[in-house]
């Protein structure tokens, strides 16, 4: 299963388990889920199916939603869990529950140091065997919800090097994704991209076609292998994508088999 | 200019590099960096943001590290007292998260405190440009720092340069000096070949050091004590001497005894000869701003 992605990302010769930072942005102007959602999932099923120890802290979606897609990918997560390889957090309900459901607390919450409360709240439900030299993957999804409760980006990036830099496992990959529609198209939310943009090493954006929606190109894919030094435009590939049952389909632009 | 900026790192310098997704800065910091270790400066790095692998680590052997991300509240102190050789050059790898949280202001205060320090060679500073988006505090920042690099993609995409530069670096006389260059790099990530697309330009931005623009004309505005002489001597035609302005006074202090303040014939006319025509407009008159003549197919 996504073999044109593994081929075009050179896992062979580069593995993913070498990359200590992975960023995925998507511009979705529909409702519901943004389409870079494809790319987490397979990231989440690539590492739980290499032994990873995996940590997904989602800031909007259930756990039922992944559970329903995993299992498309051929991965139990309930299973997973079950063998401490998997770990779900709901921050929305992590907040809720601390906060004892109550408006003001959770506005309290969010307004009185938001990073140390959030942070310290992810690292107890990870509560790791130190004894494990198992690598360990950490996922934040969406994290563009959190401005919507009112957390600044200044308290999201901090909580990003926190929760990166607290990990007591051997090597860790972040992946954050952010929804750029236009009804978050703020320069909040595009600080907040471009930041985490620059601490990566590896960086997706998925858009849509700006022709408009197409039965055989779902969109458009773009990625960016930065090196600090000398990351510029000329680095970036971009591809057309369509998006099957269980894999992804990559194609230079124009190369589609619609067109060809 | 870049090569001049990169070259020879001024005493009491401050160098901000500004930077984008587009085009990365951070190999000018990493040839800074060289450069400041060719000359056996002590380095002194001020990581206001983690390092999350060793990628985003630019310093090499001989530099000093210091970590103070999320301790905004004792920065200054905590830069302060790392500073501990002389001539040392302070590096601040990115700034942006730093300006996130921490005011201006407060950033401003802290670089003073850099330049006035006695152990402080330069400062050099990173910005992303993309993270930074209130123009406010970007402009604010130019006026900080002495030297600015403008890093930006190469307009032609065929362009065989890795970037493109705007340099603009303040004088000590008050000069301001812009440059706008290429350059490429070589494997090692250092500065190999820079084009200067347009020659640099010099301008004056404040006024000469004495302060008296008269001086710095070049055509004469001032008077000798001659000419001055001269100049008060000399009665316009059309201006009143002040003794016929007091004469005049005293007819109006005198008018408020019935008499008429100028009559054409009488003694005054001595004094105003020519005389004036006043004409009231009598009930009868037709005044009509339409022209007579305009019937008339001149």
């Amino acid at each position: 299963m996504f073999e044109s992605l593994h081929k075009l990302l050179r896992v062979d010769s580069e593995p993913l388990e070498n990359v200590e930072f992975m960023h995925i942005s998507g511009e979705a102007s529909g409702a519901g889920l943004a389409n870079y959602s494809f790319l987490l999932h397979h990231f989440l099923s690539y590492f739980i199916k290499n032994s990873f120890r995996v940590c997904l802290v989602s800031c909007s979606q259930s756990l039922t939603q992944y559970k329903l897609i995993e299992s498309k990918l051929g991965v139990n997560l309930e299973r997973v869990a079950n063998e401490s390889q998997f770990t779900f957090v709901s921050l929305l309900t992590l907040l809720m529950e601390d906060s004892n459901t109550s408006k003001e607390k959770v506005d309290s919450y969010i307004t009185h140091d938001p990073v140390s409360s959030i942070v310290s709240a992810v690292k107890d439900k990870l509560s790791p065997p130190t004894t494990s030299r198992q690598p360990c993957l950490l996922i934040l999804d969406d994290l563009t919800a959190l401005h919507d409760i009112g957390v600044t980006t200044s308290d999201i990036l901090h909580m990003v090097c926190e929760l990166k830099s607290g990990c007591t496992c051997v090597s860790t990959i972040v992946t954050t994704s952010l929804r750029l529609s236009e009804s978050t198209h703020s320069e909040e939310a595009v600080s907040l991209d471009k930041q985490l943009s620059h601490w990566s090493e590896l960086l997706f954006h998925v858009d849509e076609l700006s022709t408009g929606l197409s039965k055989d190109v779902h969109g458009q894919l773009r990625i960016h292998r930065l090196n600090s030094l000398t990351s510029g435009k000329g680095d970036a590939e971009t591809y057309h994508y369509k998006v099957t049952d269980r894999d992804v389909k990559l194609f230079a632009v124009g190369a589609s088999p619609a067109v060809l | 200019m870049l090569e001049d900026l990169i070259n020879n790192l001024r005493c009491e310098s401050s160098l901000l590099i500004k930077d984008s997704l587009r085009k990365s800065g951070a190999c000018l910091i990493k040839s800074l960096t060289n450069q400041a270790l060719s000359q056996q400066k002590p380095l002194l790095y001020i990581n206001t943001e983690p390092l999350f692998s060793n990628r985003h680590s630019l310093g090499s052997l001989g530099v000093q590290n210091v970590d103070v991300f999320g301790q905004y509240d004792s920065l200054k102190e905590r830069i302060m007292s790392s500073v501990s050789s002389a001539n040392t050059v302070v590096v601040f790898p990115s700034i942006s998260l730093l300006l996130l949280s921490y005011s201006v202001g407060r950033f401003a205060k802290l670089l003073r405190a850099l330049r006035e320090s006695d152990k402080v060679s330069s400062v050099i500073a990173l910005m992303h440009t993309d993270v930074v988006l209130n123009e406010e505090i970007v402009d604010r920042l130019d006026y900080l720092f002495s030297s600015i690099i403008h890093v930006l993609l190469p307009e032609s995409e065929l362009s065989v340069y890795y970037a493109q530069v705007k340099c603009l670096r303040r004088k000590s006389n008050g000069k301001l000096e812009t440059s706008e260059e290429y350059f490429t790099l070589d494997d090692a990530c250092s500065l190999k070949l820079v084009h200067s697309s347009s020659s640099a330009v010099v301008r004056s931005y404040t006024q000469s050091q004495s302060g008296d623009v008269v001086s710095s004309l070049t055509f004469n505005l001032s008077l000798s004590d001659k000419e001055r002489e001269a100049k008060n001597r000399l009665h316009l035609p059309y201006l009143k001497k002040d003794s016929e302005k007091q004469a005049l006074l005293s007819q109006t202090h005198n008018g408020s005894s019935g008499r008429p303040l100028i009559s054409i014939g009488d003694e005054s006319s001595q004094t105003n000869p020519g005389g004036k025509i006043y004409y009231h407009y009598d009930e009868a008159d037709d005044f009509d701003d339409e022209d007579p003549d305009d019937d008339l197919d001149i």
